[in-house]
């Protein structure tokens, strides 16, 4: 991924105001499986809730 | 405004360089906060899309809860009568938290007792309250967790044990109904809260504080949410009228606090922090908070002493809620390859992904305390200048490891390059902190990286017993040494006792400044007596160097060790260092990997006094504590050796080059 002076172009789908069953259907899936991988690696990362991890500032 | 459909090319969001630049050096800004509030639009359609897609493939989850192809419907048709009422409920913290719970239970990565229906069931609840927004008609079914059910935005209401699993629910005319074995609620529309009459349904509503005048800050100060903590469903723990009333008093303190000294940070969060999440408060421990990457714009905290600890404990979360952001755009590291880092506000050992949330995080805490070292004075400007001193001095050395992590991206790279050029401006400014409160600052610094070291190190154990051989006969160390495999304590934290008694000297340097004001004001003839009584008791403490930390001579020799190097006696410390260290030996020579806390606290303090005479085993003991305790416990007994003795012949070795990754 490139800094240029435009900005960066990051892995994220712009999304705005689609509505979501648009997002469900069939054709939008397949475009937005790429997408949907990085968000499932987010999402699934294993976690604790705060008072079962380490006690203090949980980082 | 009509929905647009999905174009067969999908758009990126793009992030400008100036925000990249402004996020790197470590600040935000209101401009920063809306964009955020856009790149999350996109995040929570593309998390909840995910989430109904892959329920729509396997139905069977749903148990009990009707199909979802309804409940997608109803969203869109919601989404396109009333946009921006839709869009601000699908931006909701807990519809975040609750769609990646729910999806990472369907997908396995969370485990859990109750059905998967249960969890699942947060997709109809949000289909309702899309409806009910949009003036929409629309019916459905909603799973009971524990007899309660979380209406998002709305509040929690309550059924009787004999409710069943489910509760019957309708949205109509803009208000939503509940209704399970004859019993009917309907859910009001303000916070008012409705007590369960007999055999009936109650309700908790949600409840708003509004803080502030010119900028004001709204958020929720949710009690209810079974997913507003960091995982795991928790109950609901509603609090009391004057509970609520403490937070209230906390938040518009804290927020004048932020109005008036820290001004960009507030206009950056004034936005972007929309939920509090009151943590229970832990007998001996200090403030905890936490935010959730799924939860854009909530914050986690136990109740704050007071409103400066609430106010930086909001910087250092919203500090978190901005990376997490980012971390959605852009990817700043690789893949986990399973090295773990020093992070120097943790007990554990962390992935890089945890050390660079903590990194920028510290940064915030730093520069908060920065800025308001200058606005106070006495006894609040020492703590002022000690906390300064000490996060600064975390975050230059967590950013320094961070940098030299091969997992960073090289974006990753970019933005913490930022962040060094930030803290080295820091490092060049005139005003510079009090030399007593830095070196307490150093101290505590230095005592948790070396008992960390000491904790998580492990020497091999053929070069421990080479080396014990090879000092048994009064040889040289082998000319190269191993680095030290990193396993961690079984115990995530260690009880040091040094941070509160350095804080707590921070204070008396702070009174001492304040009594010799007095005393100057007092020789112009002015009435001093107060603050002079202050100063003395400070010298008194700082005197008689025992009294700073309550540690009973005679009776703790460890703690008396340290207050002994606290008060600059290092000379004095270090002889009771290698006593304390003495009663150790035969239990390390047993064999145990295991170091206890008052044990890491001795060798650290040994380190650290060595360091204050500058004596060049220090270096040795900073660096691989670890390998001297192990060559140590495998010679003491045999030899009549000390650690000192065992670290300054080790000297050599480690002056070859050893690397050890921290």
């Amino acid at each position: 991924m490139d800094i240029t002076p435009d900005g960066i172009a990051t892995d994220l789908a712009d999304l705005r105001g689609v509505a979501l069953d648009e997002l469900c259907l069939r054709a939008a899936r397949d475009v937005l499986t790429p997408f949907r991988e990085v968000l499932i690696s987010q999402v699934e990362r294993p976690r604790l809730n705060i008072g079962q991890g380490p006690p203090g500032r949980a980082d | 405004m009509d929905a647009v459909r999905v174009p067969r090319n999908v758009a990126r969001h793009h992030l400008s360089t100036a925000s990249f630049a402004t996020l790197s050096r470590g600040e935000g800004s209101r401009e920063i906060t809306r964009g955020f509030w856009l790149t999350e639009e996109s995040r929570r359609l593309l998390l909840v899309s995910t989430l109904l897609t892959e329920i729509c493939e396997e139905p069977s989850v749903l148990g009990p809860l009707p199909a979802v192809d309804e409940a997608v419907r109803i969203i869109g048709e919601a989404q396109r009568m009333a946009p921006a009422r839709v869009r601000s409920l699908l931006l909701d913290p807990g519809v975040g938290s609750g769609c990646a719970y729910a999806l990472r239970r369907l997908r396995g990565g969370a485990q859990s007792a109750a059905p998967l229906w249960l969890d699942l069931g947060v997709v109809h609840g949000l289909a309702l309250v899309a409806a009910a927004r949009a003036g929409l008609t629309w019916s459905t079914r909603l799973p009971l967790r524990n007899g309660n059910v979380m209406i998002h935005t709305y509040g929690t209401a309550r059924l009787p044990e004999d409710a069943g699993p489910t509760v019957e629910a309708c949205a109509e005319n803009g208000r939503i109904h509940l209704s399970a074995a004859g019993r009917r609620l309907t859910v009001p529309a303000g916070e008012a809260d409705i007590d369960p009459p007999p055999g009936g349904i109650g309700w908790w509503a949600l409840r708003r504080l509004h803080v502030g005048g010119d900028m004001s800050l709204s958020a929720w100060l949710d009690d209810l949410d079974p997913l507003r903590d960091l995982a795991d469903p928790v109950p609901p723990a509603r609090l009391d009228a004057e509970a609520m009333a403490r937070w209230r008093v906390l938040l518009e303190d804290a927020w004048d606090l932020l109005c008036r000294d820290h001004r960009t940070d507030a206009e950056a969060m004034a936005d972007g922090v929309v939920s509090i999440v009151p943590l229970k408060h832990l007998p001996g421990w200090e403030t905890r908070s936490a935010s959730n990457g799924e939860a854009f714009g909530s914050v986690l905290l136990s109740e704050p002493p007071d409103a400066v600890t609430t106010a930086v404990s909001l910087v250092h979360e919203y500090q978190h809620i901005k990376l997490g952001a980012l971390i959605h755009l852009i990817r700043l590291t690789e893949p986990d390859d399973g090295t773990l880092y020093y992070a120097p506000w943790r007990d554990d050992p962390r992935p890089l992904a945890g050390l660079i949330q903590g990194v920028y995080a510290f940064f915030g805490i730093a520069q908060f305390w920065r800025v308001r070292r200058g606005k106070v004075r006495g006894e609040e400007g020492a703590i002022a200048a000690f906390e300064y001193a000490y996060a600064r001095q975390q975050t230059e050395e967590s950013v320094r490891i961070a940098l030299s992590a091969p997992g960073l991206t090289a974006v990753g790279r970019e933005f913490f390059e930022g962040l060094r050029r930030r803290v080295d401006e820091w490092s060049r400014e005139s005003t510079e902190v009090d030399r007593r409160v830095a070196q307490l600052a150093k101290l505590t610094a230095d005592s948790h990286r070396i008992g960390w070291r000491l904790r998580h190190f492990h020497p091999r154990d053929e070069e421990v017993a080479a080396l014990a051989g090879q000092l048994a006969r009064q040889a040289p160390p082998s000319a190269e040494l191993a680095p030290a495999a990193i396993r961690p304590h079984p115990e995530p934290r260690w009880d040091q006792r040094l941070p509160a008694v350095a804080r707590r000297a921070a204070r008396a340097v702070g009174q001492d400044a304040a009594g010799q004001d007095a005393a100057g004001q007092d020789a112009a003839g002015q009435d001093a007596a107060g603050q002079d009584a202050a100063g003395q008791d400070a010298a008194g403490q700082d005197a008689a160097g025992q009294d700073v930390g309550e540690a009973k001579p005679g009776r703790d020799p460890l703690s008396t060790a340290e207050n002994a190097l606290m008060a600059q006696a290092a000379d004095v410390a270090l002889e009771m260092f290698v006593n304390v260290l003495g009663r150790y030996a035969g239990q390390a020579a047993a064999g145990s990997a295991v170091v206890p806390d008052d044990e890491a606290r001795a060798w650290a303090g040994l380190a650290m006094s060595l360091a204050a005479q500058g004596e060049a085993a220090a270096e040795v003991m900073e660096r691989r504590p670890d390998l001297v305790r192990a060559v140590y416990a495998e010679s003491a007994t045999r030899h009549g050796v000390t650690p000192v003795d065992v670290a300054t012949w080790l000297g050599p070795a480690l002056a070859g080059g050893e690397r050890a990754r921290s």
